[in-house]
């Protein structure tokens, strides 16, 4: 973030402060998904969290303002925080041992940040002033949302067939 | 990474999160006295690995237990939200400490949290022993039920 802040010709107290709100934002959106679990359905959320990542990313491209910047954290917030909440909770809902569930939701974001390093490698070779990182990652959240979207209709269209059966 | 998953399924195995829990607040504890005590790069190292390690597990077996104790979904997401909390505000009041006591101070604070932590799931553990102890025990209504009548 420091590294882009600058090559966009903003000051680097930017990045922290970018970096600060996002982190900020996240607890009330926790706060908001908590009491949004169980009324609304988990892939719809962790959907919602996919589609921010998409315009966060791809709008952070073009960013060249601080107050845009700034501003921009609200969807980064939101995705961090439908990740870390409702993803936690899917994990623990489909995996029946709680300490598996956990332990591989916790190692899986792990797993994450170890392949970002290669993410950004190969993003900064895209494009100059490290825009390219964001391309990339826009990418990989627009693949995201659209395995969620197969999932959602692969369930929409078990429930179909066996709802017949069932009656 | 193994740690991560080696202790959480051993716990799942157990059907125990607060003991596993309770070690992590120790190592916690052991963690800090090492780093007070030493001022070698090496030993600090070690300690890092082999103490905190293991007690970065902690973490995880709270939502393990939160989720065998039949906590919801949103009780799940809210204490996460703690989390992120604690996440964005200890770094500025870990420097703070620093700024004003030394960087020793963040020793000595990590110390207080560890024993805090180890006071909260001693607790957690003795209610869960109760509760265990009053499922066991059969119940008695006091009332004399009528017998011999057909």
């Amino acid at each position: 973030m420091s590294l882009f802040v600058t090559g966009q010709r903003m000051a680097v107290v930017w990045a922290g402060a970018a970096l600060g709100v996002a982190a900020a934002l996240e607890i009330p959106a926790l706060l908001l998904l908590g009491r949004l679990a169980g009324r609304v359905p988990e892939l719809t959320l962790l959907a919602s969290g996919c589609v921010a990542a998409v315009v966060y990313y791809a709008a952070m491209v073009r960013v060249s303002s601080p107050v845009a910047l700034i501003g921009l954290q609200v969807l980064n917030g939101w995705f961090f925080a439908t990740v870390a909440g409702v993803g936690l909770t899917m994990f623990q809902r489909l995996i029946p041992r709680p300490g598996l569930a956990t332990g591989l939701y916790v190692n899986t974001r792990r797993l994450g940040s170890v392949v970002s390093g290669p993410v950004i490698a190969l993003g900064a070779g895209l494009a100059p002033g490290y825009s390219g990182v964001f391309i990339v990652c826009a990418v990989l959240s627009t693949v995201a949302l659209a395995a969620l979207v197969a999932v959602a209709a692969r369930r929409g269209s078990a429930a179909v067939a066996s709802g017949p059966q069932s009656a | 990474m193994e740690k991560g998953l080696v202790v959480p399924v051993w716990a799942d195995r157990a059907d125990d999160y607060l003991r596993p829990m309770l070690a992590c607040g120790m190592l916690t504890l052991a963690l800090a006295v090492l780093l007070a005590s030493t001022s070698s790069l090496v030993l600090a190292e070690a300690g890092l690995l082999v103490l905190g390690g293991p007690a970065g597990v902690g973490n995880s077996l709270l939502f393990a237990q939160l989720r065998r104790s039949g906590a919801g979904a949103s009780d799940v997401v809210n204490t996460r939200a703690l989390v992120s909390f604690a996440w964005v505000a200890g770094p500025p009041l870990a420097a703070l400490l620093m700024g004003a006591y030394g960087n020793r101070s963040i020793v000595l604070a990590l110390a207080g949290i560890a024993v805090l932590n180890c006071v909260v799931t001693t607790a957690m553990l003795r209610t869960a022993s109760r509760r265990r102890t009053r499922r066991r025990r059969p119940r008695t209504t006091g009332r004399i039920e009528p017998t011999g009548r057909t």
